[in-house]
Formats: C-alpha cells, sequence, structure tokens
C-alpha cells in the first residue's frame, strides 16, 4: 500500500485524526508523517504568538486573549509561559494545596510502588520485592 | 410550567445562623474532564457527548435519579430557564449558550449540578442563613461520586484546570448573598469593602450594577482558590462573614439608638407603599422589601423572615411570569405584583 499523501513510499504508519467532523484515518510513509507532525508543532510553537494554536482543540492564543477562556486540558502545557504571567497576576506566587483527585492520585501511588520496587530488586530483597509486585499486579488489574 | 414557581425553593427555608443578615450560602466546585474541549472551545457534537455521558451516569446510578431532575436546556421553554435564573441555579451565560448545556438538580434546590456552563461540571450546594461545614460534606460526596464515572483534568501546580484562569486551585467558590442596609445607609460600608478587598475578597452588588443603595444587598465571594486548602479557604470565608455580620449588627443598634424615629420612618414608608401602591416595579419591590427585613429585625414589622425571602424571589419578572403561566409586558407584571405583595402583607400588622 502506497502512502496516502505523497502517493510514493510504501505506507508504513496509520494516521488517525479525530475531530469534529469525524475520525478520518492515513497511511502514510515516514517521510510524510515526519513531515506532518513537525507541521503540528510549528503551528503549536510558532514564533508569532498570536497564532499560536494548541493542536489539540485548535484554540488560538488570539481568541485565549480576547475570550480570556483557555481551550482545553492540553491548552495549559500549550501556552503554560503564556498563561503562567497572567495566572501569577491574578492569583500571585501561588501552587496548589488542596484535594488531588483520585485519577491522578492513584497514577502517582503506582508510580511510588514501582519505584519501591526496583529499589528492593536492587537491594535483592526479593521477597519484599514479590509482595510489591503482586500488590501492582492487583492494583492494574482493579483500575483495568 | 406553573409547577416551576415554587420548585427548588424549599432551602430558602432553612433556619441556619444570622439569617437576618446573611440571606444565603453558595459554595460551589468547578471541575473539567481531560478527553473533551471546555464548553465554551467544544463543538456542538462534543459537547453533546459529554452531556449524553453524564445523562447515561444520572440514568444508572441509583444514587441519583430518586430526588434529582435532570434538564436540559434547549428543551425548556425560555421561561422557565429564566426562572431557574432567578432561583440561582443557571447562570445568564449558560441561558444564552449553544446547545448541549443542562442542569441536574435536588428537588428542594439545594443541590445541584450545571453542565457544559463555563466548565464540564459546577456542583453547588445553596443554604439559607451562614451554613459552610454541612454543606461542603454533601459537595465533597457529590464529587466523590461524579470522580467515579470522570477523570477530571488536573495540574500538580495550578490544581484543578478551569476555562478560565481565575477558578485554578481547588475550583472552589465561597459567596453570600449579604444584606446591610444600616452599613449602607450610614456610608459605612465604604471603609468595610475597601478592607475587605484587600483580603481578596469579590464585592458586586446582587442586582446588578448601581442597584445597591438602593437595597442593601450584595454578593460576597472568594476570589482565588490557588494556593489554599479548601478547609482553608472554607475557614478563611467563614470568618470573613462573621465579621460583616459583626459590623452590620453594630451598626443596626447604634442607628436604632440614635436615629429610632428615622429608622421607624422608613419602614413605614416601605409598609405604607407595599399595603397601597397598584403598580410595583421589579427593582422597587426589591428596595421596599429589603425596607421591611430591616423592619423585621427591630420588630417594627412581624413578619417571618422566610416568607420575606421567599418574596424576594416569587416577585421578579420570570417568576411572575410563570405563576400566570403566559408572558407579561411589564405594566402587567407590575400590576400582578402588587396584588401578590398586597395579599401576603393583609395578614401581617405593623407596631
Amino acid at each position: 500500500m502506497k502512502c496516502d499523501f505523497c502517493h510514493k513510499n510504501p505506507a508504513i504508519y496509520l494516521l488517525e485524526i479525530k475531530d469534529e467532523k469525524g475520525i478520518r484515518k492515513y497511511s502514510l510513509c515516514g517521510e510524510c508523517l515526519h513531515e506532518y507532525i513537525g507541521r503540528l508543532f510549528q503551528i503549536a510553537f510558532s514564533q508569532d504568538k498570536e497564532e499560536k494554536r494548541c493542536p489539540n482543540c485548535g484554540r488560538t492564543w488570539k481568541k485565549i486573549e480576547e475570550t480570556g477562556m483557555v481551550g482545553c486540558y492540553y491548552c495549559y502545557s500549550v501556552f503554560k509561559d503564556e498563561l503562567g504571567e497572567i495566572i501569577k497576576n491574578y492569583h500571585g506566587n501561588k501552587k496548589h494545596k488542596g484535594k488531588i483527585p483520585k485519577n491522578v492520585s492513584k497514577k502517582e501511588d503506582i508510580l511510588k510502588y514501582k519505584i519501591e520496587l526496583s529499589k528492593a530488586i536492587e537491594e535483592e530483597n526479593y521477597e519484599k520485592a514479590a509482595k510489591l509486585r503482586d500488590f501492582l499486579n492487583k492494583f492494574n488489574e482493579r483500575s483495568g | 410550567m406553573r409547577e416551576f414557581y415554587y420548585k427548588y425553593l424549599k432551602w430558602l427555608g432553612e433556619d441556619n445562623l444570622h439569617k437576618d443578615i446573611i440571606l444565603s450560602t453558595r459554595i460551589r466546585l468547578a471541575r473539567n474532564v481531560s478527553e473533551f474541549p471546555f464548553p465554551n472551545q467544544a463543538s456542538e457534537p462534543q459537547r453533546k457527548r459529554f452531556i449524553n455521558k453524564v445523562e447515561w451516569v444520572f440514568e444508572n446510578d441509583s444514587n441519583f435519579n430518586k430526588d434529582y431532575d435532570f434538564l436540559r436546556l434547549e428543551k425548556l421553554p425560555r421561561l422557565v430557564s429564566e426562572v431557574l435564573i432567578e432561583k440561582h441555579l443557571i447562570s445568564e451565560d449558560q441561558f444564552n449558550n449553544l446547545p448541549g448545556t443542562g442542569l441536574i438538580v435536588k428537588k428542594d434546590g439545594k443541590l445541584s449540578i450545571r453542565l457544559n456552563e463555563e466548565d464540564h461540571f459546577r456542583l453547588q450546594v445553596l443554604s439559607g442563613g451562614l451554613e459552610i461545614d454541612e454543606s461542603w460534606k454533601m459537595l465533597q460526596s457529590l464529587e466523590n461520586h461524579i470522580s467515579e464515572y470522570f477523570d477530571f483534568a488536573f495540574d500538580n501546580s495550578m490544581g484543578y484546570l478551569t476555562s478560565c484562569i481565575t477558578n485554578l486551585g481547588c475550583g472552589l467558590r465561597i459567596s453570600f448573598l449579604v444584606h446591610l442596609p444600616a452599613l449602607t445607609y450610614t456610608g459605612k460600608i465604604k471603609n468595610l469593602f475597601r478592607r475587605l478587598r484587600s483580603s481578596k475578597v469579590l464585592i458586586r452588588g446582587f442586582y446588578g450594577e448601581n442597584t445597591e443603595a438602593v437595597a442593601g444587598f450584595y454578593q460576597i465571594a472568594s476570589k482565588s482558590s490557588l494556593g489554599y486548602s479548601e478547609e482553608e479557604l472554607l475557614r478563611k470565608m467563614k470568618e470573613i462573614a462573621l465579621k460583616i455580620v459583626n459590623e452590620e449588627i453594630k451598626a443596626r443598634e447604634l442607628l436604632f439608638e440614635e436615629r429610632r424615629r428615622w429608622v421607624e420612618d422608613i419602614v413605614g414608608r416601605a409598609w405604607g407603599i407595599i399595603n397601597f401602591a397598584k403598580y410595583v416595579e421589579s427593582l422597587e419591590a426589591i428596595s421596599l422589601l429589603s425596607d421591611i427585613r430591616f423592619g423585621i429585625f427591630y420588630k417594627i414589622i412581624n413578619l417571618p423572615i422566610k416568607l420575606l425571602d421567599l418574596l424576594l424571589i416569587l416577585t421578579l419578572p420570570a417568576h411572575l411570569q410563570v405563576k400566570m403561566g403566559r408572558e407579561m409586558d411589564p405594566e402587567e407584571r407590575d400590576r400582578v405584583r402588587a396584588d401578590l405583595l398586597h395579599d401576603v402583607f393583609k395578614n401581617y400588622k405593623i407596631d
């Protein structure tokens, strides 16, 4: 099968684009995929600040400035520097102190146990390692 | 449509602390899910997918469907949506918004969840008077419940991620609707508000700009929830509420000592207009009811404060129209409002 973009090289990647128009699938060669991803990044990290756009939801910095509204969860990473200033102006130089949602604390827990597991293996404490491994397996089953 | 007239107002009758000064306490949590763009950016199909998912949970989770209503705003008559705004259950923004917004509300109106408003979820608890601890417990259990089904958008340093950066942090906002006629009449309010603003509190006239001097109703709300734990913020706002209550009580007592006749005049005039006027405009009603409320504190008028607070909502324009089951022009509304006030007040006396 040939690449859907250049119609020359053999396709080795499958690209799925999900947006308001629905799901579109393309088979691409390595070269075209890299070019496509490169373009996305160019848009996201464009020098022209106003034209900078979130690759997930499509909101531009200009729109964020106009409406005072951020577009999605990922905008907070894409516009980290720009938003950082504004957040500091409104809230002061502060960090979150309250509750952590279950979906995040669960991930953090798993990470903590994984670190302990590798430590136990390093220390050749196999009994402890086996216990931790079993625990982690159960944890993964539960969160399925 | 008429059933919406009295609906969702039962919470207003609660007997919590300092009701003569704090009409209501509202606590709300803002939450978003990471898998959908925020409502203002999401396309109509995306917003509908989100609300369908919530509706599925609502239909299938036995904790919800008994005591709650699930309302899709685009399916409601315009007047009913306006009534929900007047009951503090949806915002004007949500009313003007595109399809796919909704409301889950407990039958007594106390607990509600706005869907696809500014954020995916806005959980709120309303209480009559000053009430924080119980409300917070309710809100937490509601949030825990929702988190069984949805992963919330979160960042370790910014906290819960929201459409507007002003709501970052624990996503908690505490606000009070307060009645401060003595501080307003004596002009002491300016000084109090200057001090409050420096401790990061938002203040505005409750019935829109420039109405504060008329009625003495204000909304006091926490400004930022970033850098505070939930408990810290709740404690801070409770202290502020108590400080406001103290100052208003002091001002009321002093006013009565020094200018008793003036106070009685204010209350008596309001009483006279309510009992004899044939047309009462909406803002005028708020101002009159404010003065009557002032008189209840001094026991000049013997009327239950709960009834008065109910009237403050039941005499609003959309409520009157829903009561009559049809749209009315302003003149007719003013007439119906005057009649309603007569009917209630004829059962009470002034000393």
